[in-house]
């Protein structure tokens, strides 16, 4: 615990935070709230949504306050919660879901995954050199198409550049675990943006062509 | 596998592990001396290594979030709202229970008053209560004396001639 306390300077700066100090969570906010969104986002899907709950987790950290003690690193304790907030709204819309389907039979605009991923990388683009935009289109579809834990821990690695121990405890899982959930992520990520690498063509136009990686990759990653 | 464990969290192979690492950057030097040696003989495993690192990289084509200060100033704004009301349901709560204390104390005195009353009324012999018990004899006093002699009295009293009063004897 001292460990922390004395070089992870957020651990400080929740301390203060602890003790009241405005100043402090508007510093750890503006540290943090652009990382909590990127992640959120793509845990999400939606920009609005992932403010939302970005709002809700800085609320929940100034609201744990008075008991927080520094157990890991602060930006660990912060994803964990971001999680636990991220865990609760994807919840919260599968039940929603749920009670919309039971009222209607079809809803045209719940596409799996795999399907959002197949209309983002539009299969009816020519094989050509793709600007930055369709780029990232592709990247951020193919994120969309792992399964939610193979995408937090993506994220929590590449964007936050966690350690599968921080990871772990992130997720409630073992290091291992975290290893082997990376590792299949990695190579969904691979399957999944190939005919990308291979000669710039969009996924798409892959799965249109023959039978789909993608679907493979789809039932694979669930 | 565990009850509670994805398939994506079994453990990965040996040689599977030994790639992440390689990716990672975090494969010591035998093992990393180990593989270069099966990437230059083995064009697939050398092919899937630069997928792998190339589809890991891509995703530094992602854009990151950009707040501006209005996302702060609301989210303070949010927290400082929610924060106050956390204060006055704090201190609606505290005078309810100071109330609740308040109440139950008034009660305890009260009851306790009550009991040490009636302990007290028990146990200490009440001078006044002989007194109140002899009233009947005091009344009648004059008459007594002019008698005379108690034990003519006490023959009356059992000799039943006077049964009305006999009961109000002392």
């Amino acid at each position: 615990m001292e460990l922390y306390r004395l070089h992870d300077p957020d651990v400080q700066l929740m301390l203060q935070v602890r003790e009241d100090d405005a100043e402090a969570f508007e510093e750890l906010m503006l540290r943090y709230q652009s990382r909590v969104v990127t992640v959120l986002e793509h845990l999400v899907g939606q920009r609005d949504q992932a403010e939302d709950l970005a709002q809700d987790v800085f609320l929940r950290i100034y609201r744990a306050r008075k008991t927080y003690v520094p157990g890991a690193k602060f930006s660990t304790w912060l994803f964990t919660i971001t999680n636990n907030v991220a865990s609760n709204a994807r919840r919260n819309r599968a039940r929603r879901k749920e009670v919309r389907w039971e009222g209607s039979s079809g809803d045209s605009t719940a596409l799996p995954a795999m399907e959002q991923l197949a209309v983002a990388a539009s299969g009816q683009m020519p094989a050509r050199r793709l600007d930055k935009k369709e780029v990232q289109d592709i990247v951020r579809a193919a994120i969309s198409g792992l399964n939610e834990r193979q995408r937090l821990a993506v994220l929590l690695s590449k964007f936050e550049d966690m350690s599968y121990e921080d990871i772990a405890t992130t997720m409630e899982l073992s290091p291992q675990a975290v290893k082997s959930l990376l590792f299949r992520a990695r190579e969904n990520l691979r399957q999944i943006l190939e005919p990308y690498l291979a000669d710039g063509t969009p996924p798409g136009d892959e799965s249109n062509a023959n039978g789909s990686a993608a679907s493979d990759v789809s039932a694979e990653a669930e | 596998m565990k009850a509670n464990e994805h398939s994506d969290e079994v453990a990965i192979s040996r040689d599977e592990e030994m790639l992440v690492a390689y990716l990672d950057g975090k494969l010591e030097d035998d093992a990393a001396r180990e593989l270069a040696e099966r990437l230059a003989d083995d064009d697939a495993l050398r092919q899937r290594v630069n997928r792998l690192a190339q589809a890991w990289a891509l995703l530094d084509e992602l854009p990151r979030s950009r707040l501006d200060e209005s996302f702060t100033r609301s989210t303070i704004e949010m927290v400082s709202v929610a924060a106050e009301a956390d204060v006055q349901r704090e201190v609606a709560s505290r005078i309810r229970w100071q109330w609740l204390a308040g109440v139950s104390a008034a009660a305890a005195l009260a009851m306790a008053t009550g009991i040490g009353f009636w302990v007290t009324n028990q146990i200490v012999p009440d001078a006044n209560r002989q007194l109140v018990e002899d009233l009947p004899i005091v009344e009648e006093m004059d008459l007594y004396q002019q008698i005379g002699s108690v034990s003519f009295l006490e023959q009356l009293a059992d000799s039943e001639v006077f049964p009305e009063e006999a009961g109000n004897e002392p």
